[in-house]
């Protein structure tokens, strides 16, 4: 197995769903090759932290403007 | 049955006002532009106003997703940044190109590190930006996701793919060398 080869099976990798003849191949590759190991720590980490930023920032109080646009959008209340 | 969270204004305006910062967050992360991620919250709501069977707090997620994805295709094509500048290159034998220098810690000092986390996904072209949001953020299926987009399933894992390594080389470009 190449690093190209190695690279392209990092989806199925991390989605535990390598094909069961490559796990061997890309196991043995990455044991030899220190520089698809530290690929594949960055792209875990770019994972990560891609979702951990986007989950926990931004959320801040919605605009009173907004509230105001989706509380238009109500029915009125019938009595 | 409980009672609809839009059945009576003070419900809706309590609802709008604790999922209000989630969908709003969402919307950014799709959009980008603060306009337009306001009109896809107000989109959401309508659309879950309209049908009170679909108030719940993940729906109005797919909502607000739904109505990026309409906003998205809407817009002018903008010119994009060339992904293959952004994905690793190989030698003929196959090995890659460049040396990955290591990373900094990045447990430290760890709300600057997702703010520039934040500030290197703007970096990945937004075409492959969109698709990491949904999947890796919002939890949505390589089904799901090309069924939104009008792609093939397979085409969006390849796309998630070069997003992923996009992402991992904009942040490089900060912390290569543990700056």
């Amino acid at each position: 197995m190449t690093c190209r080869d190695a690279c392209s099976y990092l989806p199925e990798h991390l989605a535990g769903d390598m094909p069961a003849d490559m796990v061997d191949e890309f196991d043995a590759h990455h044991a030899e090759c220190a520089n698809c190991r530290a690929f594949l720590d960055q792209y875990r980490q770019a994972i990560q932290l891609g979702r951990e930023a986007l989950q926990n920032g931004l959320a801040t109080d919605v605009p009173e403007d907004l509230v105001r646009a989706i509380m238009a959008l109500a029915p009125p209340v019938s009595s | 049955m409980a009672p609809s969270p839009f059945a009576d204004a003070a419900s809706l305006e309590a609802l709008v006002r604790t999922e209000g910062p989630r969908l709003l967050a969402i919307a950014r992360h799709l959009l980008a532009q603060e306009d337009d991620a306001q009109t896809a919250v107000k989109e959401a709501f309508a659309a879950a106003i309209a049908n009170p069977g679909d108030a719940a707090a993940s729906s109005l997620s797919r909502q607000v997703v739904q109505a990026a994805i309409g906003l998205l295709r809407a817009r002018p094509r903008a010119a994009e940044d060339a992904i293959e500048d952004l994905v690793p290159r190989f030698l003929p034998n196959g090995h890659h190109t460049e040396q990955f220098a290591p990373w900094p810690d990045t447990s430290t000092d760890r709300a600057q590190r997702l703010s520039e986390v934040r500030e290197s996904l703007m970096g990945v072209p937004e075409s492959f930006r969109l698709v990491l949001v949904l999947h890796d953020v919002e939890g949505l299926s390589t089904d799901d996701i090309a069924a939104a987009l009008g792609l093939t399933a397979n085409a969006v894992k390849i796309r998630l793919h070069r997003a992923r390594m996009a992402l991992r080389t904009r942040l490089a470009e900060r912390w290569a060398g543990g700056a």
